[in-house]
């Protein structure tokens, strides 16, 4: 068949990463990055609906979020803001480093990563407890004094909405990124076929950019 | 099938035994295999409708308490829908024919094609656990605050298996939105591709933005049943129009998941009986892409009556007569097509002319219901059980089965009895328009939805839905008798039984595993000039110029 | 359609400019862009503690919008990509605005409604509505 003249001259990692229902490995990488953008499509719709609800609801009751946001901490908030927006720092150029060929920078890098994702939730580790000693997690223990309480309660459903499915997505991100240490010391990550790092690169900073909307959203309804 | 191993090397004989098929890759065999899943979903929401057109032959609810309707009605709404209608034409033909269609040797992830049909099994295993648990009886609208605050029955489980079926849609759509981008054959460009690869392409655009935000309107509905929190109750702080602006957001450009293929399957089989090229190939085309679009602009006419504002409703209002437009569109490039044209009224192309007069039954009534006024009066009521059922039996229904008959020979290497077929189908379309048609008059004469219990001078109508039900379900078993019947007894196929155009029909049937046995350059499409179909090549084994 | 058999063309037909160019940014733009970030996250945090009124919203969602940007174009090499990869990065956003803007629209004109938040008896009203306080949440 035609198809083996056109496979890499050099063997190794990058014909064996050749699936076969592709022609050339260009191909290859077009298709799964193009195919990883179409699953971030459907993530920004996913994650959209829960900000339409805040929409919805901040306008409805305005002053209850203003006095629901004053119970998150802000310096807790932007420090982990700091640190994911360093984790796509590290992705990118765990990414670049991949683009590159340089494997053993790469898998620093995505541990970097990994590290900075680890105290961003455990930074959200703590803020959730601070909330269950306050009595703010809602459901039939949810406490909030004042007038505020129903509009508070909905803020409240919606930033645990909102977080929890952020954090879920981060955990995920955790763990493809061990996968993805582990085929990059398969040797499956290389110059002509980054597209794994990549991929996954791009998961991470859409990770990124769904929290660099929640913290004004949620955190800064208003402090004046 | 030993006779199936004397023939040339192809996908179905190439492996044998259950782990080929369970754990195949091969975009023809998932085809096949959602081929049998969603008929056994089929037969489920078909239960579902025997009871229900039981229950109505009678004024009195006597059959069935009001409880138990309620989830008959619910669960044939949610079975049909999201088991067979969405999965129908996309998961079987659309799997099994876009890659072949633009030349390719598989879908662009295959593993991912696999593990869309698995998702589809284990969502249909949560929502048949719930079934057989005592049900649900939300409607399969699901509206709040009756199904998160108040129903009894298996209200999660039902959409977790929901939700789990979204994610199974959405892979299945990616899959196809790739392939069509990075794996045509050389030499097709856009404008070369059959139509049914554009509605497919516009189909699968709609899964991946919509299908996400009924997920996540699923996650709420879940997190509000559990907690008993306000999100969509009034009475604790939240807003049910919310939870309706966020449903049907989805599920309005769920309906055209289920009808914009079945219309690309139209079109393949328009042009081939008629013998002519398709009239208006790009505008069908764009057409596609127009509705796939304009669909996702006019969720809020399932809103008149919900307390939406008055400005919301004549923006909705007016957006919803926009999108009649590009069906509008294809309607008529049908029509100029079949004039002047050869018609062979075979099988497949007795289904497309059904569509088309039923689909546009289905679409003008359609345009009533987004006229508030007139909404006003039958929302709520059988016309509208009526026109969507023109629309997705009428229309999903027979795009689907007129696929399978055209594309059968090509799938199984067999031919079906084409007498039977011709029979089968003048019984569905009498069935199909005695179940339904009096239902439109039943609508306006003021019976609701939902009801088993209505006044005695809607009995004679009633009745004759029922007779036509039954006549529709007997229609319905032909072709499940003779399909079966074909695998062993049908005359074998030849590559191009039909003398169409079109990728498919230049490979042997059925193809063998890696689609085409030399890759293919494609130097004409379904609207340049020459002849409209090309002779069959001689198939010895390799195909020759 | 009228096809002959050939050889497939060597490279594949439908490559994404930037994987058939290889380009990607230069090491020094990851820098400048994450440090933009973190100016841009102290300015949303500083514009918090002002008093911006009707403009403390756009103001905040604006700025978000510009990071996420930043992140898309450059740390997901948008700016290096194809034109159909831009305009899938865009199309989950955009039908996002349709969703988002119509609901909105939808809410913004209905007549004022009781609310179960005691203090807004009654949210905005349009001119010469009753006003409804002191009425009971639902």
């Amino acid at each position: 068949m035609s198809r083996e003249a056109e496979k890499p001259a050099h063997g190794g990692a990058a014909s064996a990463a050749l699936a076969h229902h592709f022609d050339t490995l260009v191909q290859q990488r077009s298709a799964v990055e193009l195919g990883m953008w179409l699953f971030l499509a459907q993530e920004v719709m996913f994650f959209g609906g829960l900000f339409v609800a805040y929409a919805f609801y901040r306008s409805r009751y305005i002053e209850a979020f203003v006095a629901s946001s004053r119970h998150l901490d802000v310096s807790l908030g932007a420090v982990n803001t700091v640190v994911l927006i360093g984790s796509s720092l590290t992705m990118a150029l765990a990414v670049h480093n991949a683009q590159h060929g340089r494997r053993a920078a790469m898998r620093n890098f995505v541990v970097a990563t990994m590290l900075l994702g680890v105290v961003f939730l455990g930074i959200k580790s703590v803020e959730y407890h601070h909330k269950w000693v306050e009595h703010l997690i809602p459901g039939p223990g949810f406490a909030f004094e004042g007038a505020h309480a129903p509009g508070a309660h909905v803020f409240f459903i919606l930033y645990f909405t909102m977080t929890g499915m952020h954090a879920l997505h981060m955990i995920i991100g955790e763990g493809l990124m061990i996968a993805l240490l582990v085929w990059n010391a398969r040797g499956l990550v290389s110059a002509e076929y980054p597209s794994r790092a990549h991929v996954l690169g791009l998961y991470w900073h859409f990770v990124d950019i769904v929290w660099i909307f929640l913290f004004p959203l949620l955190y800064l309804v208003s402090r004046h | 099938m030993r006779e199936l191993d004397r023939r040339p090397r192809n996908y179905l004989n190439v492996a044998h035994g259950v782990r080929s098929w369970l754990l195949t890759v091969d975009h023809k065999r998932i085809g096949l295999l959602y081929l049998m899943s969603i008929t056994g979903a089929f037969f489920l929401g078909g239960a579902f409708a025997v009871a229900i057109r039981l229950e109505l032959l009678t004024p009195e609810g006597d059959l069935f308490q009001s409880e138990t309707y309620n989830k008959l009605f619910t669960m044939h709404g949610i079975v049909m829908l999201f088991f067979f209608l969405i999965p129908a034409v996309p998961a079987v033909l659309g799997n099994f024919l876009v890659p072949i269609m633009v030349g390719a040797r598989d879908m662009a992830f295959p593993r991912l094609n696999l593990l869309s049909w698995y998702l589809y099994l284990l969502g249909a295993s949560f929502t048949s656990w719930a079934v057989i648990d005592g049900g649900v009886d939300t409607g399969w609208t699901f509206y709040t605050p009756y199904s998160s605050s108040f129903s009894n029955s298996n209200v999660i489980a039902t959409a977790l298996g929901i939700f789990i079926l979204g994610f199974s849609s959405i892979l299945t759509a990616i899959n196809i939105i790739v392939t069509v981008h990075r794996m045509r054959a050389p030499g097709l460009g856009w404008f070369r591709l059959p139509l049914f690869v554009w509605a497919m392409y516009g189909t699968s655009l709609i899964q991946v933005l919509g299908t996400p935000i009924l997920a996540i309107t699923i996650v709420l509905l879940a997190i509000e049943r559990l907690l008993r929190v306000g999100i969509f109750d009034p009475a604790i702080g939240g807003d049910p129009l919310l939870f309706q602006h966020l449903f049907w957001f989805y599920s309005h450009p769920a309906v055209y998941i289920m009808v914009l293929p079945a219309m690309g399957v139209i079109s393949e089989i328009i042009a081939t009986f008629s013998r002519k090229r398709i009239f208006g190939y790009k505008f069908i085309a764009g057409s596609s892409i127009a509705i796939a679009v304009l669909g996702f602009l006019v969720w809020g006419h399932h809103m008149f009556v919900s307390g939406q504002s008055m400005y919301g409703a004549l923006v909705f209002s007016l957006l919803s007569y926009l999108v009649a437009i590009p069906s509008a569109i294809k309607v008529f490039n049908w029509t100029a097509t079949l004039h002047r044209g050869s018609i062979c009224f075979d099988t497949p192309m007795l289904y497309a002319l059904g569509f088309i007069g039923f689909f546009l039954i289905g679409g003008l009534t359609g345009l009533f219901l987004a006229a508030v006024g007139l909404d006003v009066h039958v929302t709520d009521t059988y016309f509208v059980v009526a026109h969507f059922h023109y629309i997705m039996v009428g229309g999903t229904l027979m795009g689907y089965l007129g696929g399978l008959h055209y594309w059968w020979p090509k799938m199984t290497g067999r031919h079906y009895p084409e007498w039977l077929g011709k029979f089968a189908a003048f019984t569905i379309f009498v069935g199909f328009n005695l179940t339904f048609f009096p239902q439109f008059v039943l609508g306006y004469l003021g019976m609701p939805r939902r009801y088993h219990v209505y006044p005695d001078e809607f009995q004679v109508l009633n009745v004759m839905s029922t007779a036509g039900a039954s006549v529709l379900g007997f229609g319905y078993l032909i072709p499940m008798a003779y399909f079966v019947y074909s695998l062993r007894y049908g005359a074998i196929a030849e590559a191009d039984p039909w003398k169409a155009d079109g990728l498919e029909w230049q490979t042997p049937s059925p193809p063998p595993p890696e689609n085409f046995l030399e890759p293919p350059v494609v130097t004409s499409g379904p609207e340049e000039p020459g002849p409209a179909s090309t002779p069959a090549p001689e198939l010895g084994g390799a195909l020759v110029s | 359609m009228a096809s002959r058999t050939k050889p497939r063309a060597a490279g594949g037909p439908q490559t994404d400019k930037e994987t058939q160019a290889g380009h990607v940014p230069p090491l020094w733009v990851y820098f400048a862009v994450f440090a933009t970030l973190l100016v841009l996250t102290g300015v949303t945090v500083t514009a918090a503690y002002m008093n911006l009124g009707h403009w403390a919203a756009p103001v905040a969602v604006g700025i978000a919008a510009v990071k996420a940007t930043l992140v898309v174009l450059y740390f997901m090499h948008v700016r290096y990509g194809s034109r159909l990869i831009a305009l899938y990065a865009a199309s989950g956003f955009l039908f996002l605005a349709i969703l988002l803007g119509i609901t909105m629209s939808e809410v913004a004109g209905r007549a004022p409604q009781p609310t179960a938040d005691p203090l807004r008896p009654s949210a905005r009203a349009p001119e010469g509505a009753r006003a409804r306080s002191g009425e009971e949440p639902p």
